[in-house]
């Protein structure tokens, strides 16, 4: 791989416990985006991605050592010490159809996440999108969002925050019925940008929202 | 003579024929002796020595197992008179000769020496003296043998009840043996004897207790590990290693394969994950047919189409209801436009999308698959047109048909709630 494709495709490094999918990942992406690296835990996925400084980094949700969560607190958590480059961004891959599994990595600071049934075009796909900044739903991942964010009887206390926009709604309700972001933009008489924009802005408040029926709706997933 | 052994009866109560308690009843079958001859020696001895027999007797009334039915079944198939291939034990464990022996020492003994302090010592003394034998016995009985075997959960479970019962009658019987014994005068030897015997039971009884909580403990634990890892185990065999072999032998047969690979997968996603792990459902209502609601009952609908067609659905589920009519005719519409994409699609996977909110249920289907013109499909294939949009209408529902050859398909159903609601009948 040449140092002048480097630079366009994406720079990506790979952290999952089996070797299997470590490997089917790299040969799957090889030729789309550029694998520098790829680690077997936390540990050895927070130095290698340190040492070689990767724009993506494709983690797993269950790890020895703390996980995908853990993973990406600890990197983050460097990256703020270091500041003379940005931190990388997160894809959460997982075979794990579980809220709680996908909601924690999600608020630790993935930027987005996909099931390992994703084809490699797909994750590739995927990959550019999380390095240009913006977020990739899976259609579960929309539903888990909708469903948290679904009814509007309380008064929410941010409501910029812990609220989703009639819009946002329909992207997402679009995404979860297995549309791809171009085929939303072509339903809702929008642009991909906008759409981006749209999914970019639910993950914020994913995030950062302490809305009450997202923390209930988590408690009850046994998660914060 | 039978497995077992001369020496392995069971001692219980025998209710069967019993005067009181069935205590004399159960000895006598114990013993291979006439009960009625053990009868007339207990009361004999109760006409020497009334207080000893009494206690003797209510304290084999409290520890004695009753008789159990199957026991109890056994008896009648082969005579109340004794066996010898029954089962003698102490403690849920078959007794030796010697166990048996010394048993009958105690009793014997105990009786003969209660009828002789009787005669010279106030009951008051006797009676608190027996109740501390009782308790060390008690607590010596059932508590000591800890871990010595494989006990049942029940006797594990209440050995410290009987340690704590046993250690309380030995100090209880002590203080109560001192008081009676001094005088009015000399309470305060009888105070600081009882706190020697409550020191010597400490020092005696301390140690041994606190290994015994700590075995229990490990025993616990371990236990659950190995019960853990039996369940794990026994999971992995029936299903996973089931479907591989399955797997194997059928390795040629790609659609086999695949539905085979795909029914394992959600059995161990659903087993992995629980609540919410089949995209929605939470697994202990999945299989129950009464408690079902709209999202349990498609995803049971899918599944099913999943073991017949060699098609993956990918259901996003928001939201849940209680399954009524409409909901029931919502999901038969959405099976007939599941199976419509996994017969003529020609795809792996199909998108499926139900939500549920406050006014109406939606539920999409949606493929990428050779897709089909809606208006020009032969009065023939009426499946679509008369298995959804009719079946909507008629519970106040509609459906939409959105397709172009070589752009797939989606089918989008929707049905609304609340009148639906009110109208709801208790069943």
């Amino acid at each position: 791989m040449s140092s002048e494709r480097a630079s366009a495709t994406p720079r990506v490094f790979v952290v999952d416990d089996h070797p299997l999918v470590r490997s089917g990942v790299r040969s799957e992406l090889e030729g789309r985006v550029d694998v520098v690296g790829t680690a077997g835990d936390v540990e050895e996925g927070v130095a290698g991605i340190a040492a070689t400084r990767p724009d993506v980094v494709l983690v797993d949700v269950h790890m020895p050592g703390g996980g995908g969560a853990e993973l990406i607190k600890r990197v983050l958590a460097t990256a703020d010490a270091a500041q003379d480059q940005p931190p990388p961004r997160f894809l959460a891959l997982s075979v794990s159809d579980a809220a709680e599994d996908v909601i924690s990595v999600i608020r630790a600071g993935a930027r987005g996440y996909l099931t390992k049934t994703v084809s490699g075009a797909e994750l590739a796909e995927a990959i550019g999108r999380v390095a240009a900044g913006d977020a990739v739903f899976s259609p579960r991942l929309a539903g888990f969002v909708l469903d948290a964010f679904a009814g509007s009887m309380t008064l929410p206390s941010d409501p910029e925050l812990d609220q989703l926009t009639a819009r946002e709604r329909d992207v997402l309700r679009l995404i979860a019925r297995g549309y791809a972001y171009k085929e939303v933009a072509r339903r809702l008489n929008l642009s991909v940008k906008t759409v981006e924009t749209h999914v970019s802005s639910v993950l914020r408040k994913l995030q950062l929202s302490s809305r009450h029926e997202l923390t209930r709706w988590a408690t009850e997933r046994r998660l914060v | 003579m039978s497995e077992g052994g001369l020496w392995t009866v069971r001692l219980t109560r025998r209710r069967e024929g019993r005067w009181v308690a069935g205590v004399c009843n159960g000895l006598a079958a114990a013993l291979g002796v006439q009960v009625e001859a053990l009868r007339a020696v207990v009361v004999l001895l109760a006409i020497g020595s009334l207080p000893a027999v009494g206690l003797l007797y209510a304290l084999a009334w409290v520890f004695l197992p009753p008789e159990s039915e199957e026991d109890a079944a056994a008896a009648d198939g082969r005579g109340v008179a004794a066996e010898p291939g029954a089962r003698f034990t102490i403690n849920g464990r078959p007794a030796d000769l010697l166990d048996t022996v010394a048993v009958l020492a105690i009793v014997s003994g105990a009786v003969l020496l209660i009828g002789q302090f009787t005669a010279w010592l106030p009951a008051q003394v006797v009676a608190p003296a027996l109740l501390a034998t009782a308790g060390a016995g008690v607590a010596w009985g059932w508590g000591g043998r800890a871990g010595a075997g494989g006990a049942a959960g029940r006797r594990e479970r209440l050995r410290p009840l009987f340690v704590a019962v046993g250690v309380s009658l030995v100090l209880l019987g002590g203080i109560a043996t001192m008081a009676a014994l001094g005088d009015l005068n000399s309470i305060g030897r009888s105070a600081a004897g009882a706190a020697v015997l409550v020191a010597g039971a400490v020092l005696l009884l301390g140690p041994w207790m606190a290994r015994l909580a700590r075995n229990l403990t490990d025993e616990r634990r371990q236990r659950i590990r190995s019960e853990e890892r039996a369940e794990v185990a026994a999971h992995l065999h029936d299903g996973v290693l089931q479907t591989l072999a399955l797997i194997q032998k059928r390795a040629g047969d790609d659609r086999a394969v695949r539905s085979l690979a795909r029914r394992q997968e959600r059995e161990l996603r659903s087993w992995l994950y629980g609540a919410r792990g089949l995209g929605g459902v939470p697994q202990e209502i999945y299989g129950q047919a009464d408690t079902a609601t709209v999202a349990t009952l498609l995803r049971r609908e899918l599944d099913d189409l999943e073991d017949h067609y060699a098609v993956r659905f990918d259901a996003v589920l928001v939201g849940d209801a209680p399954l009524d009519d409409t909901g029931r005719a919502l999901v038969a519409a959405g099976r007939e436009a599941a199976l419509n994409a996994a017969r003529h699609a020609g795809v792996d996977t199909v998108d499926v999308y139900l939500e549920v909110e406050a006014d109406k249920i939606s539920l999409y289907v949606r493929d990428r698959g050779r897709g089909f013109d809606p208006s020009a499909v032969p009065p023939d294939r009426r499946g679509l047109a008369d298995s959804v949009s009719a079946r909507l209408r008629r519970h106040g529902g509609a459906a939409d048909i959105r397709s172009a050859p070589g752009e797939g398909a989606e089918i989008e159903l929707s049905m609304p709630r609340g009148i639906v609601r009110m109208e709801e009948k208790p069943r």
